[in-house]
């Protein structure tokens, strides 16, 4: 592959996959919702007029909603969506709308920034001018609004990105994440090379242990969660935590198979000049499985990224898994992306970053052209 | 260096090592007696698969025996020594340590910096390796890392060198230079020198004592010794018929 090919090809996949994206917003966009209930101020406190619009503002159908406060408040979340979809019209109501939706029509607002495509309908008891005010209301908003998509297109990820960087938001969660990988993967490689240097040297504590490990090794960090919160009751150790584990089983039981496998020659070779024990380790068997390590720590630390947003997930307030589960929440599928994108980049700076040193090391010892 | 008044250095009476495979006793040597003089050259020629390099692991410690007895200076062999060095057929210097790491390897840690930097000065000079102290093995021709092999071994100045086929994996030119360079070696520093080959001319170039096994389970067929002169001319009649003599001991026939 010539030099100008191989620089190139990166490019062309990541337009193909930009390309595939946007493809898959236009295919899964919803369709516009073809009617739209929209809570009405009503005289009675127990219920309230519901319009339903079709296409063109034309009357699709009428209803009175019986509005118990307790089925408000239940389901709250859904009339929020719905509340917040058809703010602009309601907006325009008459200032005698039930006092009761104003705040979650505001909070809606806030969380909610699209819009759906409702059409007005008339109401029996509602007059037919104020109706047809409504109605007109409704369409000038509606058509301000952006379409809504459920998967956000790559600009506007993009520009949840760039709104995230500019206000220091995302420097903040990266570096919370960071801080937790950092920890727990240090932690990892500081027991788990030791460890495995001596599972692999001592034959009877690989007899000891290995079973155990074995046993463990299979267990998702994710399925430690309950456990890790209960012991360290959440928050950072307990992420810092999982982290560990994700990384201290690969690191461990690499280790250990490199140091079984260490060159008899180079055993041999320590032995007839008396380097025995500790020295052994320290001179030799470490330095000849520097490389193995390096692969597994370069592993130990792609699943300590994996898991660090898993781990984000409960109990903490920050970092750029706290980042996607906000957003969601927020329905701001555009940062959730953008914290996606940001997870990746690093990932794959990461693994350069320790894959260099690897490569470096096996260049060194002529295991691979320079 | 040769000749019956020198003093006996490795003694081994009635070796026998049996190896486990798949729960089948294997016997690889089975009765081995062999008497090495003090600073004699001997090589160890047999079949492949025989047992030799077995024996010589045996005799350097490396692995247990099952009956007789292996006396170097007339202690019984527990366990390897640095008063007595392998040199492997792969070089087994360190990949991640430059030739000076490698050659000081086997020194004292102790040793004061200044001391250790002689010693290694002096054993680079000897194998002709001025000017790569620096460089690490990956960087180093083959020849280069066994002459590397061959400084270590020497730098902790042992009585005995073993030479487990110590140029198998070397081309054939060099594997010339590195016989003259080992014969030179070993006039200059008296060692006793217990070779291991399937080589025959390189067992006559040599050696002072020629010893063959037999197939497996091995036994000694005859002790050969090798009056030729040094430097040593492998096309003299005298070599092709010392030649000839042990390919007949060993039971090989060379015509193709």
């Amino acid at each position: 592959m010539r030099a100008r090919t191989r620089a190139v090809l990166p490019l062309v996949g990541l337009a193909g996959f930009l390309a595939l994206w946007q493809a898959l917003v236009v295919v899964t966009r919803p369709a516009p919702l073809r009617r739209a209930t929209l809570a009405f101020s009503s005289a009675r406190a127990d219920s309230c007029a519901a319009v339903v619009l079709g296409a063109k503002g034309t009357v699709a159908g009428r209803a009175w909603l019986a509005l118990d406060p307790a089925r408000i408040a239940t389901s709250a979340g859904t009339l929020r969506l719905w509340l917040g979809a058809l703010q602009p019209t309601l907006a325009a109501l008459p200032p005698n709308a039930d006092a009761r939706l104003r705040p979650l029509l505001d909070a809606a607002q806030r969380d909610f920034g699209g819009g759906l495509e409702p059409s007005l309908v008339p109401v029996a008891g509602v007059p037919d001018a104020e109706q047809e005010a409504v109605a007109r209301a409704t369409r000038l908003q509606m058509e301000k609004l952006r379409h809504p998509t459920w998967l956000p297109s790559p600009i506007a990820a993009l520009t949840a990105l760039a709104t995230m960087v500019r206000s220091g938001e995302m420097l903040r969660h990266i570096i919370a994440s960071l801080f937790r990988v950092g920890c727990g993967f240090t932690l990892a490689v500081v027991l788990g090379v030791p460890f495995g240097l001596a599972l692999g040297s001592l034959a009877w504590l690989s007899a000891l242990a290995n079973t155990v490990i074995q046993c463990l090794r299979p267990i998702s960090p994710i399925a430690w969660l309950p456990v890790a919160t209960l012991a360290l009751g959440g928050g950072d150790p307990a992420a810092v935590f999982l982290i560990f584990l994700a990384a201290f089983f690969p690191v461990t039981v690499s280790t250990a198979a490199a140091t079984a496998t260490v060159d008899l020659k180079y055993r041999r070779s320590a032995l007839n000049f008396g380097v025995r024990g500790f020295a052994l380790a320290r001179h030799v068997i470490l330095p000849a499985t520097l490389p193995s390590i390096l692969t597994a720590l370069r592993i130990g630390l792609g699943i300590a990224w994996v898991v660090v947003v898993a781990a984000e997930m409960l109990g903490v307030e920050s970092g750029l898994g706290f980042l996607v589960l906000d957003a969601r929440n927020q329905l701001r599928y555009d940062r959730v992306v953008a914290a996606m994108i940001v997870i990746g980049l690093i990932g794959l700076g990461l693994d350069t970053v320790v894959r260099r040193l690897e490569q470096a090391e096996l260049e060194r010892r002529g295991v691979v052209a320079r | 260096m040769t000749g019956a008044q020198a003093r006996v250095k490795i003694r081994v009476a009635g070796l026998v090592k049996t190896f486990w495979a798949r729960k089948a006793a294997v016997s690889v040597l089975q009765g081995i007696d062999l008497e090495v003089r003090e600073g004699e050259f001997l090589a160890i020629v047999g079949p492949s698969g025989c047992g030799k390099t077995t024996l010589l692991n045996c005799i350097a410690g490396f692995d247990a025996i099952d009956a007789g007895s292996i006396e170097i200076d007339g202690e019984l062999v527990r366990e390897p020594s640095s008063r007595r060095v392998f040199v492997f057929q792969e070089p087994g210097i360190f990949p991640w340590l430059d030739v000076r790491g490698n050659i000081g390897f086997g020194l004292p840690r102790r040793l004061p910096a200044a001391d250790r930097a002689a010693i290694v000065a002096r054993y680079v000079d000897l194998v002709g390796l001025q000017g790569f102290e620096a460089a690490l093995p990956s960087e180093l021709s083959g020849g280069m890392k066994q002459r590397v092999e061959f400084a270590r071994a020497l730098a902790v100045e042992p009585d005995v060198l073993f030479l487990d086929e110590p140029f198998g994996a070397l081309d054939s030119l060099t594997r010339l230079e590195m016989r003259r360079e080992i014969v030179r070696i070993w006039k200059a520093t008296g060692k006793t020198c217990l070779l291991v080959t399937h080589d025959v001319e390189e067992a006559c170039e040599l050696a002072d004592r020629i010893a063959v096994m037999s197939r497996r389970p091995a036994t000694l067929r005859e002790i050969v010794d090798n009056p030729l002169p040094r430097p040593r001319d492998p096309d003299t009649a005298e070599f092709c018929r010392l030649k000839e003599h042990l390919f007949s001991t060993l039971g090989v026939e060379r015509r193709v």
